[in-house]
This record gives structure tokens, C-alpha cells and sequence, in this order.
């Protein structure tokens, strides 16, 4: 399946004045394709994700599906969110059978692919646990098998780790690139993070903020698996931060600026930059 | 009693829904549900009287009034708060309107619901001494009380009031502390 955006703009408003989060937005995801979006916190990262999953609709342009208009949300475009989202009230093995549940699908059947993709995510042993009594990281694996027992074309990642230390996010990107050359997903994943980013995508996309606008595309050829720390890559994300720079520098200055007008928290998110989880 | 409480179970939480799911429900009878709510339960004793006479009926209808406002309010309320990202959640999985609201709106608003119940348990046995007592339906509880009233008799009067407040304390204890931790279990809240 190719998802393709095809002019696409969001606007929000607010009392009155509106904000175009995403201006023009043109590119196509192929099939099998593991494609990487940086961009800094507050860019349009989520909007643009929530847009792809229909969750949200386009301000102006078209989105397509293999060609045809999308009308919606569909399984075929399933989204991991950063608070991984599980139904707190469920088992893990329950929140993996959710979306099949709503299908109508039989119990036996459901239980058989929630175990297929526990194993996957080697969570087996907590099948009967509730969420609250898992790790981030754990969260995180449940959230990517009840996506996965969906058997969706494309996998929606917005952020799915960037709440997670540093160990516990490494160990997930090895587990993802191991899901995904088993189940040949396409996978559309955003972050604020450029080594993340270039340790996973086939191709990085860079965006930029207010209004966001794809700004480049960076191919990375580099058999995987991939260590950060490897020269190519660090060009590469040498690369990609010097062209980010200019942006991360505006968004901090409008939240300087927000910061005189409302004196709110001056600091919400220590790694809202992109460049800080370098 | 028991009908009474049935009466406020599915009154409160019925209407509690229908608030918190159409907004516009909620606009029009939101402040009544509110005002229902800030009303002492023996405030409803003289229109019961009124209505029913000095019978079961009235202690019913007064039970049902003193207690049902609270469960609305908090069954809306938890509907309401639904977490936007767990709706979201369903509906890339596939969830549509009726699937997401018994599977995902109702499930998040359980704790919220379970609270308004036993704050209608106190609420609802407080209106149910009012209206005995001052009902004074024929068998039962008003009748004792009446008694009591009349005897004269420290004893027993303290008697009584200890015996309510162990019936209060335990149902307290033995259905709600137990539904709540069961909610706490399930739902990791508090
Ligand atoms: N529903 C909405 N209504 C109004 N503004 C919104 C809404 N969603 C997002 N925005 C605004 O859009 C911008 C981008 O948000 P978001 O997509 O969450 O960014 P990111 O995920 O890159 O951090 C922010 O400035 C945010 O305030
Ligand atoms: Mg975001």
C-alpha cells in the first residue's frame, strides 16, 4: 500500500486567529518502506500523523491511498502513540484483541494472534497483567502488538519512544527493525530525534516549523543493524542537525515569546529541542 | 430501601449517560441535574408527602431524589472525560460511535461512576431517616424510630443511632472499599 499527500495543508483555529500548521505537504510513502519524519516538538508531527490515520482531515489537498481518496480512519493505518494509549480497565492480552473484538472476530482466533504478537514482542509472561502494572518499554510493546494483530498496511509511529530511556529505547528500535523485516510493514515514524531517525529509516524526512513544509529528504543506505555511533551515520545526522537548526531556533523563540505574554511554565519539556537528545 | 437505591442505580447512571454523551442534554437539564444534586434529601419529605402520603411510596420517591442527582452528575461527568486519546486509540483500530461508547467512553468512566454510587449510598440513607422519621410508614424503620423518639430514653436513642451508623459503616466498607479496590486493581487509579 502507498499512502500519498497530495497538496496537503492543516489549519487550526483559534478564537478567531488560525495557525497553518502544515502548508503544502507533497510525498509518497511506498509499500515496505520504512520512512523516518524529524522535526522539533510543536512543529505538526502528531497533526500530520493523525491526518494519515484520518483521524483528522486535511485543511486543504488530498490524501491517498494506493490512489483513492481516504475517507476516515481504516484498519489498514493503524497509529502507536508516545503514552501508548492501552485501555487501563484491560488485560495486555485483551487491549491486543481489541481491534479484533470490534471486528467481530471469534474468541479463539483472537487469542491466537494476540499470543502470535505477544511472542513478537516478547511479552508472553504478561498476557494476564493489567497496563499499569508494565514498564514504559512494556507499554510501548503492547501498544506495537494490538497495532500489529490489526494487520494494518501501514504502521503510524508518532514519538512511540521518546518517553523512554536510553537503554530501554535502544533495545526497542532493535526489536522494531526485527518486526519489521519479519512482517515487511510499512512503517511512517516521527521524532525529534535525528539519531533515532537515521539508526532506523531507509529515507529521513526533515520538516520544518510554523508553517510546517517537508524541507529534505536524506536517503541512508547503511546496512542495518545500525550503531549511532557509526561515522557515516554521524555525518549524516551532522547533516540533518545543521539543516534542522534554523528551525529548532524559531519555534524556541515563539515559545519565548508565548512564555512573555502568558508567563506559563517556562520549561515544560526539557527535550523539546532536536538537537538536546543528541 | 433497597427499591430505592435500585431506583437511583439506574436513574443516576441512565441519565448520566445520556448527559454525557449529548451535549445538548446536557446543556438543557445539566443545571437541573446540578441543582438536584445541591438539594438536601429531606428537603423532598413535604412534596412526598404530598404526593404519595404518609406511605412507602413517599420514602421511596424521597430516597430516589436525595441521591439520584449525585450518580448523574458523576456519571456525566466521567463520559465527558473520556480520554480523547484512548477514543482515538479505538477508532484507528476500527471502533465506530456505539462500539466506542460501551467499549471505551463507559470502561474509563467505571471509577467515576462507582464513586458517585457511594457517595448516593450516604446521601440516599441520610434521606432515608428523614423521610422515616418524619413519614413514619407504618412497619419498619419509622415506626422503631418513632418509638424511640417518643420513650424518651437515652439508651435507647444511642442505642439506635449507634446501630444505624454500624449499617452505614459496613455496607460502606464491605461493598464500596471493595469495589474500589477492585477499580484501583483494574484501573491502576486512585
Ligand atoms: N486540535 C488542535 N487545535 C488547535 N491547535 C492545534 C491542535 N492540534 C495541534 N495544534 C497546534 O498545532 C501545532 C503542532 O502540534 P503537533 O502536531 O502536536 O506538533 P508535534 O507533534 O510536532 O509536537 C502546535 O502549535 C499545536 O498548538
Ligand atoms: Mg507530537
Amino acid at each position: 500500500m502507498s499512502v500519498t499527500l497530495d497538496h496537503v495543508s492543516k489549519k487550526f483555529s483559534h478564537n478567531g486567529s488560525s495557525i497553518n500548521v502544515l502548508e503544502d505537504l507533497n510525498f509518497t510513502i511506498e509499500e515496505g518502506e520504512f520512512i523516518c519524519l524529524v522535526g522539533p516538538s510543536g512543529c505538526g508531527k502528531s497533526t500530520l500523523i493523525n491526518l494519515i490515520a484520518g483521524l483528522e482531515r486535511p485543511s486543504a489537498g488530498r490524501l491517498l491511498i494506493d490512489g483513492v481518496p481516504a475517507a476516515g480512519p481504516g484498519r489498514d493505518r493503524v497509529v502507536v502513540f508516545q503514552e501508548a494509549a492501552l485501555f487501563p480497565w484491560l488485560t495486555v492480552r485483551h487491549n491486543v484483541e481489541f481491534g479484533l473484538k470490534m471486528l467481530g472476530v471469534p474468541a479463539e482466533e483472537r487469542q491466537a494472534k494476540s499470543a502470535e504478537y505477544l511472542k513478537m514482542v516478547h511479552l508472553s509472561r504478561f498476557a494476564n497483567f493489567y497496563p499499569h502494572q508494565l514498564s514504559g518499554g512494556m507499554k510501548q510493546r503492547v501498544a506495537i502488538a494490538r497495532a500489529l494483530a490489526m494487520d494494518p498496511k501501514i504502521l503510524l509511529m508518532d514519538e512511540p519512544f521518546a518517553a523512554l530511556d536510553a537503554q530501554t529505547r535502544h533495545l526497542l528500535h532493535e526489536e522494531l527493525l526485527e518486526i519489521w523485516q519479519e512482517t515487511h510493514k510499512t512503517i511512517f515514524f516521527v521524532t525529534h530525534n535525528v539519531r533515532e531517525a537515521t539508526v532506523l529509516g531507509d529515507k529521513v524526512l526533515t520538516i520544518s516549523a510554523r508553517p510546517g513544509r517537508i524541507k529534505r529528504g536524506y536517503a541512508i543506505h547503511l546496512p542495518r543493524p545500525r550503531r549511532e555511533s557509526d561515522p557515516h551515520l554521524i555525518v549524516i545526522q551532522q547533516r540533518i542537525l545543521v539543516g534542522l537548526q534554523e528551525e529548532i531556533a524559531k519555534v524556541v523563540k515563539d515559545e519565548d515569546m508565548d512564555y512573555l505574554v502568558k508567563k506559563s511554565h517556562p520549561v515544560d519539556s526539557p527535550d523539546r529541542g532536536v538537537g538536546s537528545s543528541l | 430501601m433497597l427499591i430505592g437505591f435500585a431506583g437511583v442505580f439506574i436513574l443516576g447512571i441512565g441519565a448520566g449517560f445520556l448527559l454525557g454523551h449529548y451535549r445538548w442534554l446536557d446543556e438543557l437539564f445539566g443545571t437541573l441535574a446540578m441543582a438536584l444534586h445541591a438539594m438536601p434529601g429531606a428537603a423532598w419529605v413535604p412534596l412526598a408527602i404530598l404526593l404519595f402520603g404518609l406511605n412507602e411510596a413517599a420514602v421511596i420517591f424521597t430516597i430516589l431524589l436525595g441521591a439520584t442527582g449525585i450518580v448523574m452528575v458523576n456519571t456525566s461527568s466521567g463520559i465527558k472525560e473520556a480520554p480523547v486519546l484512548l477514543i482515538r486509540a479505538a477508532r484507528t483500530m476500527g471502533a465506530r460511535g456505539t462500539q466506542i461508547f460501551w467499549h471505551v467512553v463507559v470502561p474509563s468512566a467505571i471509577p467515576r461512576i462507582v464513586d458517585g454510587l457511594r457517595l448516593a449510598w450516604a446521601f440516599g440513607w441520610r434521606a432515608l431517616m428523614a423521610g422515616e422519621l418524619m413519614i413514619g410508614s407504618m412497619r419498619g424503620m419509622g415506626e422503631v424510630l418513632n418509638r424511640v423518639a417518643k420513650a424518651r430514653d437515652l439508651y435507647q436513642i444511642l442505642a439506635f443511632m449507634a446501630i444505624i451508623a454500624v449499617i452505614s459503616l459496613a455496607v460502606d466498607h464491605f461493598v464500596f472499599r471493595r469495589l474500589e479496590s477492585f477499580i484501583r486493581l483494574r484501573w491502576g487509579t486512585a
